[in-house]
């Protein structure tokens, strides 16, 4: 009865959402005026915003027409009627709660094991930990779809409590609409596609269990961080959409939109990390990265939103690139949607039919198509007409910007093509192709290394005009200290291939001028006769996290490229005692032992760690076994040193009675989780000082 | 004054959107580059066979089933040799490693590597990331052309029940 609870609630969402959409779109001021009785709905006026678009009487009609479709706000109806605009907060506030409703039935309905439910019985178990019953809930294709029309239901809430404290937005009805259009088609999604709420007619007596590589503490963490991220996108997306047709993306626009930017930027940042730390503690061959479509359908979208984020603080500055930011804030919510839908479509690999229930997300691809074609529609219509006033020169903060933001898209747009060329030629009937890590490495390393170059650089950039010989003096010292480490590499390791040394060598130059720029800012600058401390206060959150941000990224560059160069590996049959060498490290096996775990059996090895002749650490790698699936799981033990990660993992019993084991040192590893830790800090960082300052009557504003 | 302003402002924006488009050409460039060196072409076992001898140089995928019975681990205790079959034609599979969780008899799989001399695949990467009941698209494509596709997959269905 729960589940079918919340199966209703859900149908009612997603009629709500559409009548949503349509009652606060400019249709809907039609048709409420149609219901009121009122006659002659066509006198209606459009407000001073869309005047300036008019650009000739020939197509009045066809203009006014579109655009009061296009310009919710701006429609103004003629004096006389008496129709009040649509309240804000009811619909949005019953559909956010149908949500919560759906969703919390659909998790009793896995925590209580009801088998009866398909979903349920096929990924979970009456033996599976409640966590995972959870995470089960919420990972699977329907499940996360369902998720992502919870969160997204969720943030438009948000909007509306952040428009009612600040009221930046100029044309909320035109927002709530739009997200009402994406959470009806999410919500048809979910009821379409693949409904989480059907059931058996003949239940099995158990589950078939959740998915054992994802049962991990971390992995929990994964499906929320992702889709709050992309509904984060999606109230960008609407307020682009909304500010569109008024060509009123201004400076409020852009204050409305930051946190909302910062929060889903870092939000995407944390789902790949995630991933990554996954993917590396996993599998035995200490990969943290594969570019393969579920990670790249998150990628995409956190490239796009990176992009945006520094477009938006050239818009907030200066008011410049106008276009090109609200191509960037589309185009980031559709390469979020596009790379769900291909990351779960069988488009990358067809399930046996067997296993073909939860449809072909039809309605993702409809829905996705039906949105974008509609948003790139109209931004083509306006963008021509978005006046900036961009008096900035070449050599200026805001182009460095804005050739980094376009470096972004293009390693966009590189990700896209690798990863959808090789199904489009297999859908041609071609030969099959895989584009996998070369490639990506290979296209996307100069690019990425201009952009470490600009990086280091605009931080330091004056705003709309800087001289290109004053730059060079301020640089000089970070070039120099550069050079120096890129040469004092490159002697060492003579034979290093000369990309991932340019790399180094960049990430050098990105830390040594942010720091450079750090140190000129604190100790250069007068104290205002109080204390350097004050100084710190005075350089504001969004200056922190950046540089964090920056330095993170080049820590992040710097330890790929090193760990790719140097890495050592062995793999060999060990029996209990031998020691095995590695780098600076000494490993002795002391054998496995067969233990109980809460769902499988584990065969846990040991290892004693030694550097030096100094016991360092135990590393215990382990072979699971779940036995509801019939399923061995790898799950390697990972010593994070001050040189480098020392990887270890076990594998079966060899022919010799030995045990396979891989032993892998990756030198500066640790140097890319640090990075990616650094710049989800700089993202956190950024996000709670500003909402500090906003509660802390007495503080700082942010400069 | 304001015109010649005005002027060098229209100028500069110029330079700008080149600088932009100049970058995204030789970005684009350099990914076309990439494209021709390191795409990685798949081969049925057929049309490995059909195409031999391979150059050792050339870096290749290959997919198909694992034949029931062919896992053989050898004397050095760390390499491992299997058959990759498409029902018409089998190739022989060495590789050094410890083979990923999904791996098993009867089961889809693919490997990345290349031929040796011997006629022998040398494989570097065996892939196996995916659900345990989730047959590889290229696999399945393979068993497709082959023509064993079907009973493939009433057997998987019919493992599935049990």
């Amino acid at each position: 009865m729960i589940a079918e609870t919340g199966h209703f609630a859900l149908i009612l969402l997603m009629m709500l959402a559409f009548c949503q959409a349509i009652l606060f779109s400019p249709l809907g001021i039609v048709f409420r005026r149609g219901s009121l009785g009122l006659r002659n709905t066509a006198h209606l006026q459009t407000a001073g915003g869309v005047s300036s678009l008019d650009t000739g009487g020939q197509h009045g009609f066809w203009h006014h027409f579109s655009s009061a479709l296009l310009t919710p706000g701006a429609v103004r109806i003629s004096p006389g009627a008496s129709l009040s605009p649509m309240p804000l907060w009811p619909l949005p506030v019953l559909i956010c709660l149908l949500a919560l409703g759906a969703q919390a039935s659909q998790i009793y309905s896995f925590v209580t094991s009801d088998f009866t439910l398909a979903m349920v019985a096929q990924y979970s178990h009456s033996s599976t930990p409640l966590m995972y019953r959870i995470a089960a809930a919420i990972s699977p294709d329907c499940g996360a779809t369902l998720l992502w029309v919870t969160l997204t239901s969720s943030a438009a809430i948000l909007f509306l409590i952040q428009n009612a404290i600040f009221k930046k937005a100029e044309n909320p009805q035109a927002i709530v609409s739009v997200m009402g259009l994406v959470v009806g088609l999410l919500a048809a999604s979910v009821l379409i596609d693949g409904t989480p709420f059907a059931r058996l007619a003949a239940p099995p007596l158990d589950g078939q269990g959740f998915d054992p590589q994802s049962q991990d503490i971390l992995d929990l963490f994964y499906s929320p961080a992702l889709y709050a991220g992309l509904s984060g996108l999606s109230v960008i997306f609407a307020a682009t959409i909304a500010a569109l047709p008024r060509a009123a993306l201004h400076r409020a626009w852009a204050e409305m939109l930051r946190p909302w930017t910062l929060i889903s930027w870092t939000l995407l940042g944390a789902a790949m990390a995630i991933s990554a730390y996954r993917a590396y503690s996993q599998q035995s061959w200490g990969n943290w990265w594969y570019w393969d479509a579920s990670e790249n359908a998150v990628l995409l979208p956190w490239l796009l939103a990176t992009a945006f984020l520094h477009c938006l603080a050239v818009l907030e500055k200066t008011e410049a690139l106008k276009p090109w930011t609200a191509l960037l804030a589309l185009s980031a919510f559709g390469a979020g949607w596009f790379g769900t839908f291909l990351s779960r479509s069988d488009l990358l690999g067809p399930l046996p039919a067997a296993l073909r229930s939860s449809g072909d997300n039809a309605v993702l691809l409809v829905g996705f198509c039906v949105l974008f074609a509609g948003a790139y529609y109209l931004f083509a219509r306006v963008a021509g007409q978005l006046r900036e006033n961009a008096d900035f020169t070449l050599v200026s903060r805001e182009s460095a910007m804005f050739i980094n933001s376009v470096m972004l898209a293009v390693a966009a747009a590189i990700v896209l093509i690798g990863t959808v060329y090789p199904l489009f030629l297999r859908w041609l009937g071609g030969t099959i192709i895989t584009v996998g890590p070369p490639f990506f490495v290979q296209a996307l390393m100069p690019v990425t290394l201009a952009m470490l170059l600009l990086m280091g650089l605009s931080p330091t950039l004056r705003w709309r005009v800087d001289g290109a010989a004053s730059v060079g003096r301020r640089m000089k010292l970070a070039l120099i200290l550069s050079i120096i480490v890129t040469l004092f590499v490159w002697m060492r390791h003579i034979d290093a291939p000369s990309l991932p040394l340019l790399g180094i060598g960049l990430a050098a130059w990105v830390v040594t001028a942010a720091l450079g720029d750090l140190w000129e800012k604190l100790w250069r600058h007068r104290d205002h006769g109080e204390s350097k401390y004050r100084n710190i206060q005075l350089l504001g959150p969004r200056y922190l996290g950046m540089s964090l941000a920056h330095i993170g990224m080049a820590l992040l560059i710097a330890g790929g490229s090193a760990s790719s160069i140097w890495e050592e590996q062995s793999v060999l049959s060990a029996r209990t005692g031998q020691s095995i060498e590695i780098g600076p490290y000494n490993l002795q096996y002391e054998g496995v032992s067969l233990l109980p775990g809460e769902n499988f059996a584990t065969r846990k090895a040991k290892f004693i760690v030694y550097r030096n002749a100094q016991p360092v650490t135990e590393l215990y790698p382990e072979v699971r076994y779940y036995p509801i699936r019939g399923v061995e799981t790898k799950e390697s033990a990972i010593w994070h040193g001050r040189d480098g990660d020392l990887h270890v993992s076990i594998g079966d019993r060899a022919e010799d009675s030995g045990r396979i084991v891989d032993v892998r040192f990756l030198p500066m590893m640790p140097w890319v989780w640090a990075g990616m830790l650094l710049i989800l800090l700089g993202g956190i960082i950024n996000v709670l000082t500003r909402m500090i300052l906003l509660f802390k009557k007495n503080g700082v504003s942010a400069p | 004054m304001s015109l010649s302003r005005a002027k060098s402002r229209k100028r500069q924006r110029l330079y700008l959107a080149s600088l932009a488009v100049l970058a995204a050409a030789g970005a684009a460039a350099l990914g076309l580059t990439a494209f021709r060196d390191s795409v990685v072409f798949f081969f049925s076992p057929t049309e490995l066979a059909e195409q031999s001898p391979m150059s050792p140089d050339r870096r290749l995928r290959i997919g198909g089933l694992v034949e029931e019975g062919s896992l053989q681990k050898l004397a050095d205790g760390k390499t491992v040799t299997f058959t990759v079959t498409d029902m018409q034609h089998d190739v022989q599979v060495a590789y050094t490693g410890i083979l990923p969780d999904l791996f098993r008899e009867g089961q889809g799989v693919v490997a990345e590597g290349h031929m040796n001399p011997k006629g022998q695949f040398v494989a570097s990467e065996v892939l196996a990331k995916h659900d345990e009941n989730y047959m590889p698209r290229e696999v399945a494509d393979a068993l497709k052309k082959s023509g064993h596709w079907e009973e493939i997959e009433a057997q998987n269905a019919k493992n599935m029940r049990n």
